[in-house]
């Protein structure tokens, strides 16, 4: 209990006060705004889109990193808090009903999309690393078509040379029976949990159960097969979670971008039927 | 998919033209840059060599002695250039980094040895884009990878060039900060009279170390500054100079290594004269410790640590308090049948002087831990006998506890050791692994927290950016725990890589001590290259803007230049690696700052 919080936790807890106090003051505005029958809807409004702009230069200050704009780190917090910040002013905006029309309809329901990556984001870049680190030796993502081969390469050089070796077919029925599968298939979407990665574990108790035919030659092959076992089953982890890493991001940048443009056009029809041009 | 920047294409790589082949499609064709296109001053004449071989120093020396590839006169015309000194001006400033000695061909210098305000120093700042500069490099970088434009690369060119503006000008390019107020300011500082034929400035372009005195001119004075390669064949070819220079360069570097202990503070000039008199000086392991490093590569742990030097031993009575004085050490413990490392000790650290201090009181314990030479290592050894007759006296408790030392409860100076970057919080596993493969050395270590890095590939992107469209590192390396050492220039403390470089290519930038290489000079021969113990330097072939392959004209094979992390000296934000990683998952760490080290890993 003594534990001191570590620096994230500090860093977080102080986003999340800092956040939690511009959405009261928020809420409270909003409300004043209301009784005072003033044009909130508007007001909200014309906030939100300012923030949804606001949000989306972050990607522009990625693509000039030779200027002093402060750290990608430091605006992806500010990302996140005001992320939060605009689900809420959303959320005053419509009034906490469904809007109706098909383009409004359109337009919340981009917005949801854009958030709701974003939290999923959020979440896969703080879980998944971890996941990775553990998992085994970090791969690069693009190289990863090559260590396949590699380990397909070094398995097929170690089974072959130890059925000429030792005269026996275990080994190889084994490749066949078992291994080429696990070897060739890949990975489903997500990331395998513990207990659930079942082709791996298959083909592990598979090799277990052959052990009472090895002759000792055979028994230091198959150590060496578990080692490359266990390099496949990294590679799928590696090639899944990293996956994910990017995937996310291809819904939640053209969505972003499509926020931006509904929101113009939503924005400057509003303003035409409010009188405001 | 998300593609990252087209990464350079390296010797080995599929489609890379291999070094020494010809190229396919042969673009541009330039002479292939070699050693000593470029002279360190064009206005070294045959007249001025012939004088300088009649100065005695180099009168002295056998010209026989130096091969026919670098001829002694070679040497002076090619690595050395005459400069002239008024009163006043300030020759080399107190922690500049510096590529070369100076000898004094007429006049004297002054040498202040204690440091002279930073205000009265003029130091430059380093030369940066401007913002407009920056920006424009979002257009500017060239789609093709390692482009270069020819005629810079066409050392010759570069030379002429620079001669014309030099003889336009009738200078050399070398402006002059002088000290002002010079008589009102030198009483105050102590100071040493160099005079003619005495030579200055060895130890920082030898040892790859920051200056660690000013020296001024005296009056009109005429030095000949030799950069650091044509020293290195001096000392290679001439024994009579090398003998001179290592006593100098010992003599000197004890002294001001001295001065500076913390410990040796209280001392008076006449008390620490004494102790320097009787200090030994001793180094261990090879100056140039990379080949034997890359010896031990696949060796194990005990195998490493049983072929490092041994400076001393646990269990052994202490004859002295040993002080590193450059280079890094391993502190280690007898741990059942090994040794277990506890900590690293680097320049400025003593050892043994918790065992020394108690055993002025006590009756005598034996050093607790060893200490090993981790590549190269100077230490200077104070005899007990010394410290306790002559440094022990000035040691009172106020002053042990403010050098982070705690008297006992005698109230006498037997001390134990308060050390405030005290290593435990790294754990074992990860300064075994740092120590082992000598990460430690690096000043600017780019660390990855595998926990938080998301693979984005930011941080490679953000580094194209900055230098043109190619990456200077690689986001890979070896991990302990959940902390990755990427390739990327390291910045070392001792930068093995300049040793071999025959045109000085490859330099420390002068005031931030990050290493850098001058692409005009850089001839491509891969010493550097093949000397960092770490991988860190990759040659490349470069490209003309239409991304054709630059050419030797004579023989048609690819021009290659040494790339590698130059942590963004140019760079107005500084290091963009750093900057563009959105989840705190990177760092560029001083290793020797232990401290910063532990709370940055375990944040």
């Amino acid at each position: 209990m003594d534990k001191p919080l570590s620096y994230f936790a500090r860093r977080r807890l102080a986003w999340w006060l800092a956040a939690a106090a511009a959405g009261l003051v928020l809420v409270g505005l909003v409300g004043f705004l209301r009784t005072a029958l003033r044009p909130a809807g508007l007001y909200t409004g014309v906030l939100l889109y300012a923030l949804v702009v606001g949000l989306a230069l972050f990607n522009g200050r990625k693509k000039l990193p030779f200027l002093p704009l402060a750290r990608a780190s430091t605006w992806l917090q500010i990302h996140i808090y005001v992320g939060w910040l605009a689900v809420l002013v959303f959320f005053l905006h419509i009034g906490l009903r469904w809007p109706e029309g098909a383009f409004v309809r359109l337009l919340a329901a981009v917005f949801l999309l854009v958030a709701a990556s974003g939290v999923v984001g959020l979440i896969l870049t703080r879980w998944l690393p971890g996941f990775l680190a553990r998992s085994g030796e970090p791969l690069t993502y693009e190289r990863i078509p090559e260590h396949r081969a590699e380990i397909r390469a070094r398995i097929e050089a170690l089974i072959t040379a130890a059925d000429r070796d030792s005269e026996s077919s275990t080994l190889g029925d084994f490749y066949l029976n078992h291994l080429m599968d696990y070897i060739e298939a890949n990975p489903g979407p997500f990331p395998a949990l513990d207990g659930q990665d079942r082709p791996y574990r298959r083909t592990v108790e598979a090799l277990a159960s052959l052990e009472r035919y090895f002759n000792p030659h055979e028994r230091e092959v198959a150590a060496a097969l578990r080692e490359w076992i266990e390099a496949k089953r990294n590679l799928d982890n590696q090639l899944v979670g990293q996956r994910l890493l990017k995937l996310w991001l291809f819904v939640h940048i053209p969505a972003s971008a499509s926020l931006l443009l509904l929101g113009l056009v939503h924005g400057v029809i509003a303003l035409r039927y409010a009188g405001g041009f | 998919m998300a593609k990252g920047p087209p990464t350079a294409p390296r010797p080995g790589d599929p489609g890379a033209p291999a070094p020494g082949a010809p190229a396919p499609d042969a673009g541009t064709r330039i002479p292939r840059p070699r050693r000593w296109a470029v002279p360190f001053s064009e206005r070294m004449t045959d007249e001025k060599v012939a004088e300088l071989l009649a100065f005695e120093p180099f009168a002295r020396i056998d010209p026989e002695r130096f091969p026919p590839r670098l001829p002694l006169q070679g040497v002076l015309k090619n690595d050395t250039k005459v400069r002239n000194f008024e009163k006043g001006d300030i020759i080399v400033r107190e922690g500049d980094y510096g590529n070369s000695a100076f000898l004094i061909l007429a006049g004297s210098v002054r040498v202040v040895l204690d440091s002279l305000p930073e205000s009265l120093l003029g130091r430059q700042t380093p030369e940066r884009k401007t913002f407009f500069g920056s920006l424009a490099q979002l257009w500017r970088n060239h789609r093709a990878p390692e482009v270069r434009r020819p005629a810079a690369n066409t050392l010759e060119l570069a030379a002429r060039t620079r001669a014309q503006a030099s003889l336009r000008t009738g200078r050399e390019s070398n402006p002059h900060v002088f000290l002002q107020d010079i008589a009102h300011v030198m009483p105050a500082h102590q100071a040493v009279i160099l005079k003619e034929g005495e030579l200055f400035g060895e130890i920082a372009a030898i040892g790859r170390t920051p200056r660690t005195t000013t020296v001024l001119a005296e009056g009109d004075t005429q030095l000949l500054e030799i950069r650091w390669q044509g020293l290195r064949e001096l000392r290679l070819f001439a024994p009579g100079w090398k003998d001179h220079i290592d006593r100098v360069y010992r003599e000197r570097a004890l002294f001001s290594h001295l001065r500076e202990t913390p410990i040796l503070a209280y001392l008076d000039a006449a008390a620490l004269r004494v102790v320097a008199d009787q200090t030994q000086f001793e180094t261990f392991g090879n100056f140039d410790w990379t080949s034997s490093f890359q010896k031990l590569a696949a060796a194990t742990g005990r195998e490493r640590v049983d072929k490092e030097p041994l400076i001393a031993r646990e269990g052994d009575y202490p004859n002295g308090l040993i002080l590193i004085r450059s280079g890094n050490a391993r502190l280690s413990q007898v741990y059942n049948h090994g040794e277990r490392t506890i900590s690293y000790l680097g320049k400025g650290r003593a050892f043994g002087l918790e065992e020394v201090l108690h055993n002025c009181h006590h009756e005598p314990i034996p050093l607790t831990h060893s200490l090993r030479a981790i590549g190269y290592v100077d230490v200077l050894v104070i005899p007990t006998a010394v410290f306790e007759r002559v440094v022990l006296p000035t040691l009172t408790p106020e002053r042990l506890e403010a050098l982070g030392l705690l008297a006992d409860e005698t109230g006498a100076a037997a001390a134990v050791a308060a050390d405030p970057a005290a290593p435990a919080a790294l754990g074992t596993d990860m300064l075994e692994f740092l120590v082992e493969n000598r990460f430690i050395n690096g000043a600017a270590t780019m660390l990855i927290d595998m926990d938080r890095c998301t693979r984005c590939d930011d941080c490679i992107r953000a580094c194209a950016a900055t230098h043109d469209g190619n990456p200077r590192f690689i986001r890979q390396g070896p991990v302990v725990d959940h902390v990755m050492v990427a390739n990327a220039c390291m910045h070392c403390v001792d930068p093995v890589c300049m040793i071999g470089c025959p045109t000085g290519a490859i330099s420390r930038a002068s005031a931030q001590g990050q290493i850098v290489i001058n692409d005009a000079t850089c001839i491509g021969c891969a010493v550097c290259a093949n000397s960092c113990p770490y991988q860190n330097i990759h040659m490349v072939p470069i490209r003309d803007r239409r991304g054709a392959p630059i050419v030797d004209e004579a023989t048609q094979t690819p021009i290659i230049k040494a790339t590698k992390c130059d942590f963004c000296v140019e760079q107005i934000g500084g290091p963009a690696c750093v900057r563009a990683c959105p989840h705190d998952a990177m760092v560029r760490a001083d290793m020797s700052d232990v401290g910063f080290l532990s709370a940055w890993i375990n944040r």
